[in-house]
This record gives C-alpha cells, structure tokens and sequence, in this order.
C-alpha cells in the first residue's frame, strides 16, 4: 500500500506577523515542519496558530512544558497559544523548531486536533525549552486556512518558514 | 554520492538512490550492528529538508539500570556547544532535567533489564541543512529499568551551530566503550519537500 505524502507549500514567515495558507481538501492529515524566530525586541516571542481565521475563540490548548526550572502543565483557553521562539535578543542563529500534526483536517464531523513537538533556545536562565503542545479548534469545519502569527504584532525573523505537506488521499 | 555507517570497527559503504523531483522520503543509512559497536554516519547528503531517525538500542553496560545516549553532531565534542532539556516519565512521576552544556540524550536500555528488551528512539531534526539556524534535536526515547520500571523521555538538544549537520555519531555513554549491544540498529530517512 502505498500512502501520499505531498509537500504543498513552503509558506515564508519572515517579515510578516500573521501569515495564512489556504489548505485543499485532497488529504486526510497535515504534517507541519517549521522553523522560526521573532523580531520582538526581547529574548522570546509567542507564535500562535489559528484554523480558518478564526482568532477569537474555540482553540482549546493544553502543553507540557519543560526547562531548567520546571515540567508543568500549561492549560490555556480561547487562544491557540502555540509556542515560545526565539527573539531580536536571543544570540544570531537561535530558532524554534516544530513538528505539527493536524488528523482528518477534511473532516466535517470531527472535531479538530493538532498536536505539536517544539523545541527552542530560551535564555540563559530557563536554558532551552521543550513543548508537547495539544491544540483543539472546537468546530467540525474542514480546515480549509492555516494562519501562524507573532501575538505581540512583531514580525516572523528572516529565515522562518514553514512546510506544510499532505498525508493520505482524501476519500 | 556515498556514506558510512556502522561501528568502529565495520564500516559499511551505502550509495544514495538517484534524486527526483517532488516530494521523496527516503532511506540514506539501514544498519543493524552484527557485534557491540557504535554509529556513526558521515556525508550526510545536504539533498533533503528534514532528516529522521528511527533507532533500536540496547547498551553494553551491565552495571547500571539505564544508560543514555550522546549524540555528537559534526564530530563536535564540545559540551558547551550543546544544551538539552528532557522531560521525563515514570512509575513514581515525572521530572525535568536540562543543561547548558550536555550533549546527551537520557536513559535507554542497559544490558542489566531483561534480556530482549531494546529501547526504540526517533529523532527529527528539521531543516538540518540550512546554514543560518542553530539545529535542533527532538528525539523521544523509552526503556524499562531494574530501579524505575518504565521510563519515557522527550528530549530536546540544541546543537548551538548554524552549520548544517553533515555527520552523526551516537554511542552510549557508560562503560565499556560505549557500545550498544548486537541487533541494535539505525535506520536515518531523509525528506524532501520540493
């Protein structure tokens, strides 16, 4: 058997705070590779990823969360708070990095789920930081838009990009 | 275009299949180490996007209840250049430990729990070819232990570097040597996007 695994876009972030990508529906899951960093004048920022436009509510959040100092469990509501990157003050060359599924995004009757695995320089006192980030946009709409904002309203850094590929056929 | 892989003492030399166009996942190292050894890839090809690695391991050492996995990149041996930040799980719970400097991936099997039990570890490493970006590690891993029965751990390692990797080395860390046990292997698919 053999299973479609297609590159649909390499969407560039960089110079933009909040970059979208129309998503057709020939799939059943999205898989997401990216690679960012924020302009903020600060040594993070906050990328967030919303379904559809919708930037309100009904993206239900949960992480564990890790650094020097702690695990913890991060539940957030409302907000599709994604994950801390890098920022201007960081040292040049540090980038987050993740890897985000989307399943059965082509769906209408389910539910949608994301899960996510980041990685990212913090500072020097935190060190570095790792996510397992569970997103849910509580609507059984097909996704039909991907959106990836900088939530301070700075800019995506120079070389922050991300692929978004299709898995499976749709039926 | 070639590489090798395999342990120190057997190296194994395995040409890249042709590049097409489109989207390609594929095999560029499969190895199954037929005594205790090390791995190590070199020449990495720099044709692909994202670089992932499946591996199934079971450490030399027989003193101990687990072992840990470093993992040099570019034959960088220097700790400094590295930080890692794991999440751990266990029976009794669950704990955080990260280092500045620490090129090592936690706790795998040791040749001290039953016999046939293997860690298995995947390790993404996205955008490992660009030349810009320090490079980062997800690498998720689990073993059984005589002292904590099962143990899970999400790893994250910075290789602080924009250089693109061009070779992996991944050994244990205790005594002897080193080595992982016969049967472990490695397999590292690269994939491309356009």
């Amino acid at each position: 058997m053999t299973v479609t695994f297609k590159a649909i876009k390499d969407l560039d972030l960089s110079g933009s705070n909040d970059v979208g990508q129309n998503i057709q529906n020939k799939y059943y899951h999205l898989l997401l590779m990216g690679v960012v960093r924020s302009t903020i004048s600060a040594v993070n920022g906050i990328m967030r990823i919303h379904f559809n436009n919708d930037q309100t509510a009904g993206h239900y959040v949960s992480q564990l969360w890790g650094s020097r100092t702690a695990t913890t469990h991060v539940p957030e509501y409302g907000d599709s708070y994604a994950a801390e990157i890098p920022g201007a003050n960081s040292p040049a060359g540090a980038y987050g990095t993740f890897r985000a599924w989307i399943f059965d995004y082509n769906s209408s009757s389910i539910i949608k789920v994301a899960q996510i695995h980041f990685t990212s320089y913090l500072d020097n006192t935190l060190f570095s930081v790792q996510a397992d980030v569970g997103i849910q946009w509580d609507s059984t709409n097909p996704i039909t838009r991907i959106n990836f904002y900088e939530s301070g309203g700075n800019n995506f850094d120079t070389g922050s990009h991300v692929q978004i590929y299709g898995v499976g056929d749709a039926p | 275009m070639g590489y090798f892989v395999g342990n120190l003492n057997r190296v194994k030399k395995i040409f890249c299949p042709p590049i097409a166009g489109g989207t390609t996942q594929e095999v560029i190292a499969d190895e199954t180490l037929p005594s205790a050894g090390i791995f190590e890839v070199t020449d990495i090809p720099q044709t692909y996007d994202h670089l992932q690695i499946f591996m199934t391991v079971r450490t030399e050492a027989a003193a101990i209840d687990y072992d840990n996995v470093a993992v040099v990149v570019n034959g960088d041996t220097v700790a400094a250049n590295y930080r890692i930040v794991t999440m751990d799980g266990k029976y009794n719970g669950a704990f955080v430990y990260a280092a500045n400097n620490y090129l090592i991936s936690r706790i795998v099997q040791s040749n001290r729990n039953n016999p046939g039990e293997f860690s298995g570890i995947e390790i993404n490493i996205p955008f490992y070819a660009n030349n810009y970006a320090w490079k980062n590690l997800h690498i998720h891993n689990g073993c059984d232990s005589k002292s904590f029965n099962y143990y899970h751990c999400n790893n994250s390692m910075i290789w602080k570097n924009t250089s693109p990797i061009t070779s992996l080395r991944m050994s244990a860390t205790t005594y002897p040597g080193g080595n992982f046990l016969a049967d472990s292997d490695l397999k590292v698919i690269g994939v491309r996007a356009f």
